[in-house]
């Protein structure tokens, strides 16, 4: 289990990274996910022992990650960017993860390269930036690691190989318990893969729950209430943003479905119906309640 | 995996990543090292029939120096520590590679050393290869006097050695900055800031500090300091004292000491250094401050000197410190930030710096910190030693000494002390009143020009000046510390009173003259020269003693007075046994004594009547220069009188002047007019109070009759000055002799 108490990390004057609680199950998918700038990179990095933080602790059961070997030898991080040593091929990297990840699967690397057509000895710096993303992730899975660190990597990925690569994490989640924590702003790549989300928003987490918990307490209702009715009359409903276009209104609402019902039915509707949200929607209406503006994000 | 496997597999890692660095080594050690050997070699082998004895050493000591002290392969290992340590920690400066190497299970410690170790040792194994292969192609020429004393490892593990300091310091830079040029900039500073500054304390002393005085001993500790200062210049010195044999085992262990805290305090940064660094100017926020005040200051001070030194105000002193602040903190800020719209970031520092700079510029011109105005109370000084300068620059001090260099080469080399220090050591005046009143003449005078406003060509021009003499006072304290003054000094009659009577001092005469304290038993052989005919007196030990007793005594009763009309009519060497050493060293070696036997002559004036009788007894001539000795007088004008009534011998003088000739002067009757008022060009240099009315538009050079003045050189001519005093009116008009008749400046 990873676990992060006020985590902290400032660049100058710039708090990317602010008192941060979470906790990471092992297990499950982890998805990051957050506004540009909202600290995901920073967070991973300090999850992964390159930054150090300025305040707080960033512990895999119960152990600081930073300058610890074995710790650090439970996770491999894939960077957004990856980096490949100068001419190097596929080959060459692999040699290389296998001096300093002893869990590494030499049958499995050559079994997945040749799964992705990818050539072992041509040289990573003539590849797409899909294939290079393929490589690292091939040597993520292969280094055997109980966590595995992706930042945005399955941006540059084609829907395929996202697919492939998915069911590669499920595979190894079922077979070995890995724990891919993965941060992305795309939040529909996350949606079908992600057990747990943590929102960051500049810098600070606005929430960490299960995926599920999450789609269950908040809800969207399209209503056409009775004249001489408005949805702020409801006061019972913790609305959080309602938008009307003639007598239609759309009321995203915090609660559990039971209980919305029970008081969007108490003003007798002359027509009403709760519809699910998507992470998006969910990931729009959190932050806009914070006064992050929907037309800033980048989806 | 243990610590030890690891690090060997990331090193191993390492250099297939660095395959160019490797062969970028080989191929320029290569080039400069092992090529031109065997090409020497090569050549040496193909004439090695044809050479003499005096021609293969001279092939020894050319092939020898290829791993001896060579500059082509010192400039290489210095540009290669550059090299390797940039590319080893290149990748700090990447923030892909950084989270890449940082995100691995490796501790940081052992990704530092990987890199570090092997920067180090491939060098080495490169160098160590190339260095013995070119020692084996040396040796395999069987020339003889090669490589008996180690020099080819020797050399290698000295090169190293300096190699990894100045390497480690590199990586040092790295560690501190986050992009590569401004590593190397760093490494330029870490190179040079400390000699700089050091230069700059210097120049801000010789300018501002006008009674600052140097001695061997201020001389040594600058020299040491600087040694200290940078890896680079302990390098180059450590070099110098390798060649002449001075290199002790001491400055190696210093340097391995050094080497070893660099590269601690490399290892300790690396691991504190921040990884969200990579990139930036700096690594440390914390160090751009102390770095940026500490350049500034410097460069400010430096603008503030260079401004002074071009118009000499204070005006221009504050522009310059002023100008150097804003253009040092402005392009520091542009550094630190990649931006130049930063350029007045942390304004209220530029301002700090710039007030710091400003005070120690004016502080300089106006002597804030009373450095010129001080004198001590007459009551603390327990001695003193004063050098009258220009006064006897004739006098050698110090002594012949054998140095070995090493290439084996023994030669006699000349150690000199310098005049001040010689008279510090041995000088002890006790009449600390004529001392005290000259010193305060100094500081006076000094105080007058700093008021006058144009203090840096008056303070400098008067020492040269005929009517100002610029003395040096070392003080002895009752407190025990030892302090230098000079001191600019306007020779009124009061300042030449007071000169005469530290002159005639015996104490004075004791501390400067060497001789004085010789003995009869540290007296090898005497020789009296005359116009430069030298004569050995072969007067046995009691004769020697005699002789030298009988100069002792006289010098020491030299007067002022005396040394005004009178000069001196030959000289006298008291040669040591050190200098008969040397001499003897280069008449066995069959070698050029480079002047050795002509040193330490000391002047016999007409009025060292026990000198001159004790030379006469001993076996010597002595007689004053007369008309007889003289076969021609030749004259040399520089300027001729061409008005229009001039006289035949005014036109002929013309004519010789324009053709570039000499007027010679056969006759009898010239040469007996012209000898009377012939003043010896070696006598008058080693006696400056003698108040000749030399001519200053003609010199003579008197052709002897045929007189050897050594078994090798027979004397045929000698310079003279022509002193108008000692001939009539008419005889000067007849020779066209003339003054050109400006004024001697008045100092008040």
């Amino acid at each position: 289990m990873i676990e992060t108490k006020g985590l902290t990390k400032r660049f100058g004057d710039i708090v990317a990274v602010d008192h941060i609680d979470a906790t990471i199950r092992d297990g499950s998918v982890f998805g990051l996910i957050g506004t540009n700038g909202a600290g995901k990179s920073t967070f991973l990095r300090m999850l992964c022992g390159v930054l150090k933080p300025d305040e707080g602790t960033v512990a895999i059961d119960g152990k600081e990650v930073y300058e610890d070997v074995e710790v650090k030898s439970r996770f491999f991080y894939i960077s957004d960017d990856q980096y490949f040593f100068s001419n190097a091929t596929p080959e060459e990297m692999m040699k290389f993860y296998r001096k300093v990840y002893p869990k590494f699967d030499i049958n499995r690397f050559h079994h997945l390269m040749k799964s992705f057509e990818l050539d072992e000895r041509r040289k990573i710096n003539t590849f797409s930036k899909g294939m290079k993303k393929q490589v690292s992730v091939i040597c993520g899975v292969c280094a055997g690691t109980d966590y595995l660190f992706c930042d945005e990597t399955f941006d540059g990925l084609d829907p395929v190989m996202r697919q492939t690569v998915k069911s590669i994490f499920v595979g190894d989640m079922e077979e070995r318990n890995m724990t891919p924590i993965i941060a992305s702003h795309n939040l529909r790549e996350l949606e079908d893969i992600c057990d747990h989300v943590g929102l960051l928003h500049k810098g600070g987490i606005l929430l960490s729950r299960e995926l599920e918990d999450m789609k269950l307490n908040i809800h969207k209702i399209q209503c056409v209430l009775l004249p001489g009715t408005e949805p702020e009359d409801m006061k019972e409903l913790d609305i959080m943003k309602i938008e009307r276009r003639g007598s239609l209104c759309t009321l995203t609402v915090r609660g559990s479905r039971e209980d919305i019902e029970t008081v969007v039915g108490g003003y007798q509707p002359v027509f009403a119906e709760i519809i699910p949200l998507s992470l998006e929607e969910i990931f729009i209406s959190e932050t806009e309640v914070v006064g992050y503006d929907i037309k800033k994000l980048v989806l | 995996m243990t610590s030890r496997n690891l690090c060997f597999k990331l090193m191993k890692e390492d250099v297939k990543r660095r395959v160019w660095t490797i062969a970028l080594t080989v191929l320029s050690l290569v080039f400069t090292l092992l090529v031109p050997v065997a090409i020497k070699t090569g050549a040496y082998l193909d004439e090695l029939s044809s050479y003499s004895d005096y021609e293969k050493q001279w092939w020894v000591r050319e092939l020898t120096q290829f791993v001896g002290i060579n500059g082509m392969v010192v400039f290489i290992l210095v540009a290669l520590s550059v090299v390797w340590a940039v590319s080893g920690f290149r990748y700090l400066h990447n923030s892909r590679q950084v989270d890449f190497y940082h995100s691995i299970p490796v501790k940081r410690g052992q990704l530092f050393l990987a890199s570090y170790l092997n920067g180090i040792w491939m060098t080495a194994a490169i160098y160590f290869v190339i260095q013995a292969m070119s020692a084996a192609l040396i040796f395999r020429t069987g020339i003889e006097g090669f490589g008996g004393d180690g020099l080819w490892w020797k050399m290698y593990f000295l090169n190293m050695l300096y190699y990894i300091m100045l390497y480690t310091t590199t990586v040092i830079a790295m560690m501190m900055t986050g992009n590569i040029v401004v590593a190397l900039l760093g490494t330029t500073v870490f190179c040079g800031y400390g000699p700089a500054v050091l230069l700059l304390v210097k120049g801000y002393q010789e300018l501002w500090f006008h009674t600052i005085c140097d001695t061997a001993k201020n001389s040594m500790a600058w020299i040491q300091a600087v040694n200290r200062s940078s890896p680079f210049a302990n390098y180059m010195l450590a070099l110098e004292d390798f060649s002449y044999g001075r290199l002790d085992a001491g400055r190696v262990v210093g340097a391995v000491v050094v080497t070893g805290v660099l590269a601690v305090v490399a290892y300790s940064l690396y691991r504190i250094r921040p990884s969200e660094s990579a990139g930036k100017a700096m690594a440390f926020k914390k160090t751009e401050s102390p770095i940026k005040v500490l350049t500034a200051l410097p460069a400010a001070v430096m603008f503030g000197i260079l401004f002074y030194s071009l118009r000499s105000t204070v005006t221009w002193g504050v522009f310059g410190a002023v100008c150097g602040t804003v253009i040092t903190c402005c392009l520091m800020e542009i550094i630190y930030h990649f931006d130049f719209r930063k350029l007045f970031d942390r304004w209220i520092q530029m301002a700090a710096c710039g007030a710091v700079s400003v005070l120690l510029v004016m502080a300089g011109i106006y002597d804030w910190y009373g450095f010129d105005s001080w004198l001590p109370k007459a009551t603390s000084v327990k001695s003193a030693s004063v050098t009258i300068g220009h006064e006897d620059n004739w006098v050698t001090y110090g002594k012949p000494v054998q140095e070995k260099d090493y290439l084996g080469r023994v030669r006699m080399v000349w150690s000199y002390e310098g005049q001040k220090d010689y008279q510090y050591r041995t000088m002890e005046l006790t009449d600390i009143y004529s001392v005290m009143e000259l010193a305060r003449k100094g500081v006076q005078a000094d105080q007058e020009i700093r008021r006058g406003g144009s203090q840096t060509w008056d303070s400098w021009n008067r020492e040269y000046h005929s009517g100002w003499r610029r003395c040096t006072v070392g003080y002895r304290l009752s407190n025990g510390k030892e302090v230098f003054r000079q001191y600019a000094i306007p020779m009124d009659e009061e300042a030449k009173a007071l000169v005469a009577a530290i002159h005639d001092n015996r104490e004075y005469k004791k501390g400067t003259y060497p001789v004085m304290s010789q003995t009869s038993a540290d007296t090898a052989a005497i020789y009296f020269q005359q116009y430069d005919q030298t004569q050995s007196l072969e007067a046995g030990e009691e004769g020697k003693a005699r002789v030298l007793t009988a100069y002792q005594k006289d010098l020491e009763e030299l007067t002022m007075a005396v040394r005004e009309k009178e000069l001196p009519i030959g000289t006298i060497q008291f040669r040591t046994l050190e200098l008969q050493q040397a001499v003897d060293f280069y008449q066995n070696n069959d070698q050029e004594n480079e002047g050795l036997e002509n040193r330490c002559y000391y002047p016999v004036y007409p009025s060292f009547t026990r000198t001159i009788q004790a030379v006469k007894e001993a076996g010597g001539k002595v007689e004053e220069l007369n008309a007889q000795m003289i076969s021609q007088i030749g004259i040399q004008y520089y300027d001729v009188y061409e008005g229009e009534d001039m006289t035949e011998e005014d036109a002929a003088r013309a004519q010789a002047f324009y053709e570039g000739r000499e007027i010679i002067y056969d006759q009898e009757k010239d040469i007996d007019i012209l000898s009377k008022a012939l003043v010896f060009s070696d006598y008058y240099n080693m006696n400056p109070y003698y108040q000749a009315d030399c001519a200053d538009n003609a010199e003579a050079m008197v052709t002897f009759a045929q007189v050897r003045i050594s078994p090798y050189r027979v004397r045929h001519s000698a310079s003279c000055r022509i002193d108008l005093n000692r001939l009539t009116e008419e005889e000067a008009k007849k020779f066209g002799f003339r003054r050109y008749g400006y004024e001697e400046e008045s100092y008040d």
